[in-house]
């Protein structure tokens, strides 16, 4: 009884999907403009960034401090690891919890801002838990595959008799 | 089996003043605790310390947390030495908390029915809890308290009862995740004991079974989701019920006046009984108290048990126990005082320094002053402040004699290796089908961090506790 999917669990489960859709959108353009300072030495990567997202541009440090870890903004990554994790403890399944802390613990540790591999890496960790929470989200989520056609006219038959 | 004293380097004890339930004035284990002692000298410190380190990110992981405000949250302080509690001192403790589990349930029936109590009026339609709508209307079989929370304190000889918790006890779930933690992760302590079987949702499940009006309910829980502090524990009694988990936005009033839950795709389902851990019925459901005064749906606990949760009421309670039962209390409790009885105010005013304050509507031990534990001048200006607040509002605060309370030992925050005493009180939880209260054989022991406050929302800690043979 516990699987019956009320309002609030699919409301939920609608959240988890956007704010991981949020995390890896965010991620994949910093790792753009990472790579583009990395070629270049230019900030403009980020600075296209931020105007897209609305945040004044005041240096790359101050920059990715609030991209990364504004626990109060709703585009930043920590944040929306964060609203993932609350979403998915009302879903009540302890894998995909465990998933969401995980992302929740990458998305808190601390980055040097001018070590672009380092930020580089960071990124690409935070993809890679995404990755490994949106899988579980699909193993855990997704609907058992329909019973073989074979299986069903057998049953109908059966029926039938 | 004689254990080596532990040595002194290892333990660090503050309480002096108080019994330590583990080890004795030499820092020999106490009989109960000598089989694990032997169990640890065996496992080894440096193992005990890293299982303790992974036992705590699991349980992180997991989600054994407690919500502060939204988005934030804490681990709950947990300590992985069991606290250990022989099988007849249980019994004890299980028959007290059954008879006032009894008597606080025909105090309800008779509030609800209109008849007199031992209890003041003033006491009682003076209660926020009170609901002269529920003046006539019994829930089935007259169980008003299918769950009940006691708090207990134990004073080296006896266990004393502090506070009866009526309204939404929690803190169960914590006590089945430590055991869970206790068993994955350190299985080797658990040598030698024979622990009884802590199943207390079984119980629940047939409290909830017997408060319904129609046979085969649809059960639900229903929680304020997931910012409140206890929402861990919603969704860990959800699942160990096997009920749906629902919201306020999940149910609705229907046509007829009944309670139902939108199942998407499938249209909707009549609710039968509602284990509801939420306080404010109508917020978050409009119209459920009607339907709960019509008889159309089961809450667990039912509306209205505040009154008896109350700490005026608690007052009262040797006295109602001689009146309903005709025996005195099995379990004691600590000499209370109200300030509006003139003569309590007396020993209120002469007496200050040594009691408990407590907010007569509070929980969670927010509000709760215990001003033996103060010093010098911090002292008397506390003193100060209380009694003009006493004095100002006396309906808000009852006062209890302090209780010298038992502590037990921790690993250190520190250093996993060594141990530190810390004060340790006993949360018991009571489930009340249709044949009676039974008490499950355990509990919730939460030790203090700071000071003696050892309420969760007070940052308190939790142990496994095991009732043994």
């Amino acid at each position: 009884m516990q699987a019956v999917p009320v309002p609030s669990k699919l409301y939920r489960v609608y959240w988890v999907g956007r704010y991981l859709e949020r995390v890896d959108s965010i991620a994949r353009a910093l790792l753009a403009a990472v790579s583009e300072k990395k070629e270049t030495g230019a900030d403009s990567g980020f600075e296209k960034l931020a105007l897209s997202l609305g945040i004044e541009y005041h240096g790359l440090h101050s920059f990715l401090e609030k991209i990364l870890y504004d626990k109060d903004f709703p585009s930043s990554i920590l944040h929306a690891a964060r609203m993932i994790r609350m979403n998915m403890l009302g879903l009540g399944i302890e894998r995909l919890l465990r998933e969401a802390n995980m992302l929740v613990l990458l998305a808190e540790s601390r980055i040097d801002y001018n070590d672009m591999d380092a930020l580089a890496k960071h990124l690409e960790d935070i993809l890679s838990a995404v990755n490994g929470l949106g899988r579980a989200v699909e193993n855990e989520l997704t609907v058992p595959p329909s019973p073989p056609e074979t299986v069903l006219r057998e049953q109908l038959l059966h029926q039938q008799q | 089996m004689p254990q080596p004293v532990l040595e002194w380097h290892r333990v660090s004890i503050s309480w002096t003043n108080c019994y330590n339930e583990v080890v004795d004035e030499s820092l020999r284990p106490r009989p109960l605790y000598e089989q694990l002692f032997a169990n640890l000298e065996e496992m080894g410190a440096h193992v005990f310390a890293e299982r303790t380190m992974t036992a705590i990110t699991s349980a992180y992981l997991e989600g054994f947390t407690f919500n502060i405000e939204p988005g934030q949250y804490r681990l709950i302080p947990m300590d992985f030495l069991p606290r250990i509690i022989d099988s007849k001192t249980f019994r004890v403790i299980s028959e007290g908390l059954q008879q006032r589990a009894r008597v606080l349930n025909s105090f309800l029936n008779d509030v609800y029915e209109g008849e007199r109590t031992i209890v003041p009026d003033e006491v009682i339609y003076g209660s926020k809890y009170f609901y002269p709508d529920l003046v006539g209307v019994k829930p089935r079989n007259g169980v008003y308290i299918h769950v009940y929370g006691a708090d207990l304190l134990f004073d080296g000889k006896e266990f004393f009862v502090i506070e009866d918790n009526l309204r939404v006890p929690s803190g169960v779930a914590y006590q089945l995740k430590m055991r869970e933690l206790g068993r994955r992760f350190f299985p080797e302590l658990r040598n030698g004991y024979r622990i009884a079987v802590y199943e207390p949702w079984k119980s629940l499940k047939q409290a909830m079974l017997d408060a319904s009006w129609v046979r085969d309910p649809f059960m639900v829980l229903l929680s304020d989701g997931p910012y409140d502090s206890a929402y861990f524990e919603h969704v860990f009694l959800a699942e160990k019920l096997g009920i749906p988990l629902v919201e306020g936005n999940d149910l609705r009033i229907d046509d007829r006046g009944y309670v139902v839950a939108k199942i998407p795709g499938e249209g909707e389902v009549q609710v039968d009984v509602i284990y509801r851990r939420v306080e404010d019925l109508d917020i978050f459901v409009p119209g459920l108290s009607k339907a709960y005064i019509e008889g159309k749906v089961a809450l667990v606990n039912a509306w209205g048990t505040g009154v008896a949760d109350d700490k005026l009421v608690y007052h009262y309670l040797p006295q109602l126990i001689r009146e309903y039962d005709g025996r005195d209390p099995i379990l004691p409790q600590p000499p209370t005082y109200s300030p509006l009885d003139p003569r309590d105010l007396m020993i209120i005013e002469r007496r200050l320094p040594e009691l408990v304050v407590k907010i007569r509507e509070g929980y969670g031990g927010l509000g709760t002053v215990i001003l033996k534990d103060y010093r010098g001048n911090i002292k008397r200006k506390v003193a100060e402040q209380v009694l003009e607040d006493i004095r100002r509002n006396p309906e808000h605060y009852v006062l209890q004699e302090t209780i010298d309370f038992s502590t037990t030992l921790l690993h250190s925050d520190t250093s996993p290796l060594l141990f530190r005493d810390a004060p340790v009180d006993l949360r018991v939880y009571v489930y009340y089908p249709a044949n009676g209260p039974v008490v499950p054989p355990g509990g919730l022991s939460r030790y203090a961090r700071y000071g003696r406050i050892t309420n969760n929302t007070s940052g308190g800690g939790v142990k496994e506790t095991w009732v043994v043979e």
